[in-house]
């Protein structure tokens, strides 16, 4: 779905446009303004003529089935089961066996399979780079523009944040045919690629807990931040 | 939407306010004067930022065409003279 205030803006700018340089033109006999009305009507026609999500979604889309197949079959052979953690710098630790939290000093992002003394962690990189996501930008923000407007992943995004847990309602997420243990692990790829981006934006580890269907089309995923993964 | 495609958008606008005050500022009267300005400034702006367009550019098209005329009536009113 389009962005409805770019419609709306383009809308009113036609609108306001014609009727500004029919009336500037025969009414007013004014060539300045009725020029301002043409520069107006072009400006409408130009933000009508261009893509309101990124030109490149099929493309990205593409990519994303692929990622999500991939990762099955990795989470797969290693039987992996217990929810991952999202760095803010944009990897995914799925706990192997491990207890406890993570010991993210200790951590270099370079190998596979990332151990410290609470346990092992398979290391995967989420589809998200952090530089896609300034950190600081605010949580709903950052996550409309990459989820929604840039991926598509999703029609719109909520964000409801309470204590340590942030409650996510995704609106019409697109689905990717995740397998079941992608989606005990990582969630669904929508709620995996926003927890990867609230990750970023917060600049703290997150967990993604509960993922529920709440009808209408809408997803609710609760994240945790997780205050103890300690970090470097 | 791009940045490019979003940069486009906001530029346009300006340039086109600045430069119907800058032409009303001079007492410019011909129409014809002010569109192809107008033109001039969404040709360059296309050139420099290249935003991306959903199907082929229309307007573009239609610019270019009603310039086209624009200058046909200019030509045809100094060769009457």
């Amino acid at each position: 779905m389009p962005r409805e205030s770019e419609k709306l803006l383009a809308a009113t700018l036609l609108l306001s446009g014609l009727t500004l340089t029919l009336y500037s033109y025969f009414a007013l006999s004014s060539i300045p303004l009725t020029a301002l009305g043409i520069g107006i009507l072009v400006t409408a026609a130009s933000i009508i003529a261009t893509y309101p999500y990124t030109p490149y979604r099929e493309a990205v889309h593409s990519v994303l089935h692929s990622y999500t197949a991939n990762v099955s079959r990795v989470l797969e052979e290693f039987s992996a089961n217990t929810p991952a953690l999202y760095t803010p710098d944009g990897f995914v630790l799925v706990p192997l066996r491990a207890r406890g939290e993570p010991d993210l000093r200790r951590f270099s992002g370079e190998n596979l399979v990332h151990s410290d003394p609470s346990g092992y962690y398979l290391v995967l990189q989420s589809p998200i780079s952090t530089p896609a996501v300034e950190e600081g930008a605010g949580v709903e923000a950052a996550l409309a523009e990459v989820v929604v407007y840039s991926l598509g992943l999703s029609d719109s995004v909520r964000v409801v944040s309470r204590d340590e847990t942030l409650i996510l309602e995704l609106s019409k997420p697109r689905g990717f045919r995740e397998g079941a243990r992608f989606r005990r692990v990582l969630g669904p790829l929508p709620v995996h690629v926003s927890a990867a981006v609230v990750a970023a934006a917060l600049g703290k580890v997150v967990q993604v807990g509960e993922v529920r269907e709440a009808g209408k089309g809408k997803t609710i995923a609760v994240l945790r931040v997780v205050e103890r993964a300690a970090q470097g | 939407m791009l940045l490019k495609d979003r940069l486009f958008n906001v530029l346009l606008p300006l340039l086109y306010t600045v430069t119907v005050y800058s032409l009303a500022s001079l007492g410019e009267q011909r129409l014809d004067a002010y569109f192809s300005m107008l033109v001039l400034e969404y040709f360059v702006l296309y050139a420099l930022l290249r935003p991306k367009r959903r199907r082929r550019d229309y307007i573009a098209l239609v610019l270019i065409s009603l310039f086209a005329v624009a200058v046909a009536f200019r030509v045809l009113e100094v060769v009457s003279r």
